[in-house]
């Protein structure tokens, strides 16, 4: 059910808020620096506003999870606004759809940037590179001092509440192309880089996600980094392509068992478990191999 | 005194301690404050073992005994390094990594590295506490002991820091009460538990010997050794000499900037200041010692910085980037203030300062700003011309921390996995900044002679593969314009055509504009490859130059040239230098094997423009300019560049001006490119307006393509060109020595190519 607020004596209906599911999203490891760059960022005082910031990296490294993150240690509401190539300057403002309420025809929905000005959450604009230029054109007014944006739909200016913050990310090669105008970018400080997780905090956060079996997966891992060194051509694995991998190499055991287990027992098996650490002693460094063949397969015909 | 938290009376023996956190001079201030003060020691003690403690005692003896006066000042930066025979496989993993916080950043480096040998070194850093203690010792003419277990496995100790390292000048005992139950933070109980019952027992010995004893090492041991001191089952241990035969091992170094300035306090300002208001521990020297204020010394770097900068003598080259910038600074100092407060600096170091204004500011002023707070007297192979250089190794995956020496005669060394002793807090590199460092590049430079030399292959296969994945991610990339029915979103605007004719045929459908990613249908052939412009550092350079890479069309072999109407014909009107590509950027010279003639040039490229494809052999670029009817490059009648500029003027019309060199590559293209000139730069790199007009004029759409969409460790890669003299004049073979030197296998990175593209013209030419 969305909230409605009152903006100019107009009642409008507001975004929900998003807030993570932690049961499947990983515990963040690790990242200390770029979450102190980002607190840095956000903090503001009397004569210089909240910065901005952007994150920038490849797919599946964690800028999201980092964004969530931030909304947990600030304890502010979380607005999320998704970019892509269809977003218009009004998307980001103000829309309108066919109301519920049969007493009126039309209701106006805030978008999450705006609800979260109004309300003082964050806003986070995901991959903002693939918004095109022309509609980013009501941020600027929204990333510098001026901290207000208009609403040619609306009719009215909302300027932020003070605990009000903003973040975007986009991959790397989104940025390409300059793809974002000078306008932006330029407003769009800092730049933070998100880099590929290191070997350690990979290795710990596949722990983390897959608890109760540490010495297995200590030869799990080792496998999964000499699979990645033989088979993989490309760079250093992301979070997501270790999840990922575990997770379809967990199932595929487990569908194995459980294969074998109808053979010998003739009884149909159940579908995949959901509890993947009470079936995790099956997967064996041969499933992941599988996995992992093809996943590079996967990988060189997207390529 | 009376016994407190850092002083301890045992029998009638004294000991006073600075625990300290390494590298920073806070501690080393209180050292020397110690030593030249009423209360003078009789010996010192610090955490280094026996041998690694005489070994720099020795060689800080033969420095000289004048060093800390204002002529003669403690040299910055040198090391002793020695082959860590007992740990064969580095023994801290962290300590070989240097990421963005000092941890291993890419997940393949730290595991690669692992098989490398492993070399210890001790900085001699004049604002480590130690090292300080040595000098002490040594200007005081008393004992130094070394009390620490030699070639022991140095865990990562990070302690927690709740203040800057300033605030203990004033009350260290205040300032140590506070962290001591911190410090330890990241122990490994095995092995400090040992090191500490070994520096408590010496230290027992020591103090049976000398009555009034001074001893510095790592704050996180001191608690316990405190604890050890008083506890009477720990006996007093006597063994204190050192192994002199096992001297030989150790191995005075420079240590280059680029991995110095890891060891030094904030920045390195700061160890020249101290060594400039250092006061000597000879009796009698003159006490008059002003403390030195980090905070006023980076605020003048950063206003220094800020003049050079935007003070107007760069016009040309920061133009486009100057504005945004000086906007950016209010809020970079800003940004500067609060990352500190959430770091817990009262002064920013070099890694901060550079990580916020990576994210804040234009690379131009990150370089300017760089170079500024590395701008001290480093100690070169000018003043230690018999001295290796130890650095980082410059072959390695741009993240991974091996060093390599460089010794005198030029050449280098392999890599090696370094460890620094003692374990402080972890230095985080910031590698793919290049620094021109005028000492190596003086002792590298030699007569570069008039042999015949060829781009090392494995830099070509990498340049080329970089410019196919380029084209590949600008296929990608392709946007065409369609039509399409409204349904809610305007696009690009309303097609008036589509809609009309739409309404012609009774339809009342309306049309918009929209872009669409085209389909991807195209293939990369080999003419689409050139010509390509790669630019690696955008920023200025006063000591790069022009160099011209070509092809002499008469040196070509006969049986290679299939038209000679048109070959004779090309030379008698254009000339007989073909030019295959044209770079801007350092050149120094790495010599061969010693009683050859062979040689090795290394550059270091800022950016470059290729007509003909780079890994191309003679057999190869003579078919490749048949096909091309000698119409893809410039040709002319051959010199400096000067001579080429000319022909551009003569014949294209194209002014080149020299105000900026990235627009010169651009417009040297564009008389050669195709429907898309395929240009590699930084991600914050724009063509000047004189270019993209001059595109446009062209019918020739500049096609930029990031930095950020290749792996890092490629680009910075291939930013260092290596020529090589093959074996036979068309380029087929290299020497096996060279391999050796350039570090990096003759056929390496050869898979980032098709076979087609390598086996061009081949084929052809066996027939």
């Amino acid at each position: 059910m969305k909230e409605s607020i009152s903006i100019g004596g107009k009642n409008v209906l507001a975004s929900q808020p998003y807030v993570p599911n932690l049961d499947f999203i990983p515990e963040l490891i690790g990242r200390e620096s770029e979450l102190k760059m980002l607190i840095a960022a956000w903090m503001g005082n009397r004569f210089h506003p909240p910065l901005a910031p952007l994150l920038v990296g490849v797919p599946g490294v964690g800028k999201n999870r980092i964004v969530y993150q931030m909304a947990r240690l600030t304890g502010k509401d979380l607005y999320i606004f998704q970019g892509h190539e269809d977003v218009t300057a009004e998307d980001l403002a103000c829309s309108v759809r066919f109301s519920d309420d049969p007493q009126q025809k039309m209701d106006y929905v805030l978008s999450p940037l705006v609800t979260a000005m109004k309300t003082g959450g964050i806003c986070f604009i995901d991959e903002i590179g693939k918004i095109r230029p022309r509609a980013l054109a009501l941020l600027a007014s929204v990333l510098d001092e001026r901290r207000y944006i208009d609403s040619i739909l609306l009719g009215e200016r909302i300027a932020a509440a003070k605990g009000f913050r903003f973040i975007a990310a986009t991959n790397t090669n989104d940025l390409a192309d300059n793809a974002m105008p000078d306008f932006i970018r330029s407003r769009m400080r800092p730049v933070i880089r998100i880099e590929y997780p290191c070997r350690e905090e990979l290795d710990r956060m596949v722990v983390m996600q897959f608890p109760g079996i540490e010495s297995q997966l200590k030869t799990l891992l080792k496998c999964f980094w000499e699979l990645w060194a033989e088979l993989s051509d490309k760079n250093p694995p992301t979070y997501r392509d270790a999840i990922y991998l575990f997770s379809h190499a967990i199932n595929l055991s487990e569908y194995e068992k459980r294969e074998k287990q109808r053979v010998s027992l003739c009884r149909k098996p159940e579908p995949f478990a959901s509890d993947t650490v009470r079936h995790l002693p099956s997967m064996t460094p041969k499933h992941l191999k599988m996995v992992f063949e093809n996943y590079c397969q996967k990988e060189r015909m997207a390529s | 005194m009376r016994d407190s938290l850092l002083n301890i009376s045992i029998d009638e023996s004294f000991l006073t301690a600075v625990p300290a956190v390494h590298f920073h001079h806070s501690f080393a201030e209180h050292v020397n404050q110690i030593c030249w003060g009423s209360w003078r020691p009789d010996a010192i003690a610090v955490e280094l073992g026996p041998e690694s403690a005489l070994a720099a005692e020795g060689w800080i003896r033969s420095l000289g005994n004048n060093r800390g006066k204002e002529k003669n000042p403690f040299p910055c930066m040198l090391g002793i390094c020695k082959p860590d025979r007992k740990n064969p496989t580095p023994c801290n993993p962290h300590a070989l990594t240097g990421g963005r916080s000092g941890e291993p950043r890419g997940a393949f480096s730290g595991h690669n590295i692992t098989h490398s040998p492993l070399v210890s070194m001790l900085p001699l850093t004049p604002t480590d506490s130690i090292i300080e203690a040595i000098r002490c010792a040594v200007e005081l003419n008393i004992p130094l002991y070394g009390i620490d277990i030699e070639n022991i496995e140095d865990p990562n100790h990070s302690g927690v820091m709740l203040q800057d390292t300033v605030m203990a000048k004033e009350n260290l005992d205040h300032y140590v009460a506070l962290h001591l139950p911190f410090a330890g933070h990241g122990r490994d109980d095995d092995i400090d538990d040992k090191r500490e019952e070994v520096m408590a027992a010496r230290l027992k010995g020591i103090l049976k010997r000398h009555r009034r004893v001074l001893f510095t090492g790592g704050m996180g041991h001191w608690q316990r050794i405190r604890s050890l001191l008083t506890d009477s089952s720990i006996r007093a241990d006597f063994h204190l000499e050192a192994d002199t035969n096992a001297l030989a091992d150790f191995r005075p170094v420079i240590v280059h900037p680029l991995l110095a300035y890891g060891f030094i306090d904030k920045f390195p300002l700061i160890a020249e200041v101290y060594e400039r208001q250092r006061i000597p521990a000879f009796p009698g020297v003159h006490r008059d010692r002003k403390r030195i204020q980090p905070a006023l010394l980076f605020n003048t770097l950063f206003e220094k910085t800020c003049q050079r900068f935007f003070g107007g003598s760069h016009e040309a080259e920061a133009g486009q980037y100057r504005h945004i910038d000086l906007h950016n600074v209010p809020a970079l100092k800003q940004y500067l203030i609060h990352l500190c407060m959430i770091k817990q600096l009262a002064t920013p170091d070099l890694n901060t300062a550079i990580q916020a204004a990576e994210s804040m500011m234009s690379k131009e002023f990150c370089t300017d700003f760089f170079a500024r707070l590395m701008e001290i007297p480093w100690a070169s192979p000018a003043s230690f011309p018999d001295l290796p250089i130890i650095k980082v190794s410059e072959v390695t995956d741009g993240n991974a921390f091996t060093a390599e020496y460089i010794d005198k005669a030029g050449s280098r060394s392999t890599s090696f996995a370094l460890n620094i002793f003692p374990e402080g807090p972890l230095p985080e590199l910031k590698m793919n900044m290049p620094l021109n460092w005028s000492g190596e590049i003086q002792r590298l430079t030699r007569d570069s002679g008039s042999g015949y030399l060829r781009t090392w292959p494995a830099w070509d296969h990498l340049l080329t593969g970089l410019c196919l994945h380029a084209q590949q991610k600008a296929i990608l990339r392709e946007r065409q314009k369609v039509s399409i029915s409204f349904e809610g979103s305007i696009g690009d605007g309303l097609d008036v055509k589509s809609t009309i004719r739409a309404c012609i045929r009774g339809e009342s459908t309306i049309y918009v504009k929209d872009l669409r990613p085209r389909p991807r249908s195209k293939k990369t052939g080999i003419f689409d490859l050139v010509p390509a412009v790669y630019i690696f550092h955008s920023g200025r350079s006063r000591t790069s130059k022009w160099v011209i890479h070509q092809v002499c069309l008469n040196h070509m072999y006969p049986e290679h040239i299939k038209n000679p109407d048109l070959f004779h014909q090309t030379i008698r009107e254009k000339g007989e230098w073909a030019v295959s590509a044209v770079n801007f950027g350092e050149k120094s010279c790495v010599s061969g094997p010693i009683g050859r003639t062979e040689r090795v040039t290394l550059s270091l490229i800022r950016g470059i423009i290729v007509f003909i494809p780079v890994y191309f052999n003679g057999i190869q670029e003579a078919k490749w300019l048949e096909d091309t009817q000698y119409l893809t490059n410039p040709i002319y009648q051959g010199g400096e560049f000067e001579q080429l500029k000319s022909n551009y003027l003569d014949k294209h019309g194209i002014d080149l001006s020299m105000t900026n060199w990235g627009e010169t590559l651009i417009r040297m293209a564009i008389p050669f490119a195709k429907k898309n000139l395929m240009v590699i730069a930084p991600d914050d790199y724009n063509p000047t307006k004189l270019a993209r007009d001059e595109a446009k004029r062209h019918g020739t759409g500049i096609q930029l393509v990031p930095h950020s969409a290749f792996p890092e460790a490629q680009i910075f890669r291939a930013a260092y060109q290596h020529c090589v003299e093959p074996l036979d004049k068309e380029g087929l073979f290299f020497p096996e020595w060279a391999d050796g030197i350039v570090q990096t296998r003759v056929d390496a990175f050869k898979n980032m190519m098709p076979k087609k593209f390598l086996n061009y013209g081949m084929e052809y030419y066996q027939n």
